[in-house]
């Protein structure tokens, strides 16, 4: 391990991000070396800068912002949030529909029963493939809308 | 009902009880992590005022938005997240301000360390200014001392790895420009 090696590490090193044989192996290196050892001085340095002119908040923060909470009273659920909780059961249903009616379409297709001949009787194979991609499109946008609304409503259960 | 990470810990209790509308519990959060906020606010933005503004407006948010707290993180976690974003908010809409401000700072602190290093009473964390957005965020974050790697990760909403990155390259350019202003 050589000092470019070593000093590229360092600031990984001196935060305590590296982990390990490397951790290990650059502390030996370090043990032995005095440029690296000072480039490492530098960090922890920076860091003591740093942690001493941390802030403490006064009094008048809390004054603020406890006016301002009190003012504005418990906090509440949006109500178009709350119906969320009603909606996103329908929602679901509403995606399920195309999705079922997608798996009822293809099978009828594919399968040779007289019901399904009637059934798509004069209907291009082109037709049915646009159909059977409008009816799926429609379910997966109403499949997402369902997942939005389960997450929103889970988040303000 | 959402599950709180720890339910039995004081603090989701204090979450539990500001939800039921105490707003005493809510005066405990505020003063369990005000130097916190301040101080990320602060190594985010540099100016006192500015800073003390973004607190107090990350603490309201918090309030008015603690239906949206899922529990799936600690409380602290979400807090630095709206105050991150409350920052990036203030950052973006006084660009041009920021920038002009900048400029004379840059001025006024090459004028000062020439004369006298120590006479600005924050020299790093006016530095930090000085690094991209996302080092700045992550070395801001990292320097609370409370936040695993992988809660700033979270924070920030970045891979670990990114994190990382950003840590380690915002630590040697700041270690660079504080070594050309005659601070370390």
């Amino acid at each position: 391990m050589n000092c470019e090696h070593v000093q590229r590490k360092l600031a990984e090193y001196s935060a305590g991000l590296v982990q390990g044989d490397e951790r290990l192996r650059l502390a030996e290196h370090l043990a032995a070396c005095e440029p690296c050892r000072a480039q490492l001085a530098e960090y922890r340095a920076l860091d003591e800068l740093l942690a001493g002119e941390r802030v403490v908040a006064d009094e008048g923060l809390v004054r603020k912002v406890m006016t301002e909470v009190r003012v504005m009273g418990a906090p509440r659920r949006p109500v178009w949030l709350l119906s969320l909780e009603r909606v996103a059961p329908l929602a679901t249903v509403a995606a399920a529909l195309p999705l079922l009616a997608l798996f009822v379409l293809t099978a009828l297709n594919w399968s040779s029963s007289p019901a399904a001949d009637a059934l798509f009787a004069g209907v291009s194979y082109a037709h049915t493939i646009s159909l059977g991609l409008a009816v799926g499109a429609c379910g997966l946008a109403a499949l997402f809308a369902a997942w939005l609304t389960w997450r929103a409503a889970e988040a303000v259960s | 009902m959402l599950a709180i990470r720890n339910p039995l810990s004081p603090e989701a209790s204090l979450v539990a009880r500001t939800r039921r509308g105490d707003a005493g519990a809510f005066e405990a959060l505020v003063r369990q992590h005000k130097d916190s906020v301040l101080n990320l606010a602060r190594r985010m933005v540099a100016d006192c005022d500015a800073a003390e503004d973004i607190a107090q407006e990350a603490f309201i948010k918090a309030y008015r938005e603690l239906h949206r707290f899922r529990g799936e993180s600690a409380f602290a976690t979400w807090l630095y997240r709206i105050t991150i974003n409350e920052a990036r908010l203030y950052l973006r809409g006084h660009q041009r301000r920021v920038a002009r401000w900048e400029r004379q700072r840059d001025l006024a602190a090459a004028e000062a360390s020439a004369q006298s290093p120590t006479d600005d009473p924050a020299p790093l964390t006016e530095l930090l200014q000085e690094l991209s957005a996302d080092q700045r965020e992550a070395l801001a974050l990292f320097h609370l001392k409370e936040l695993s790697l992988e809660e700033i990760a979270r924070t920030l909403g970045a891979p670990l790895g990114t994190v990382k990155a950003r840590l380690s390259r915002g630590r040697e350019r700041l270690r660079q420009l504080a070594r050309e202003r005659g601070l370390a």
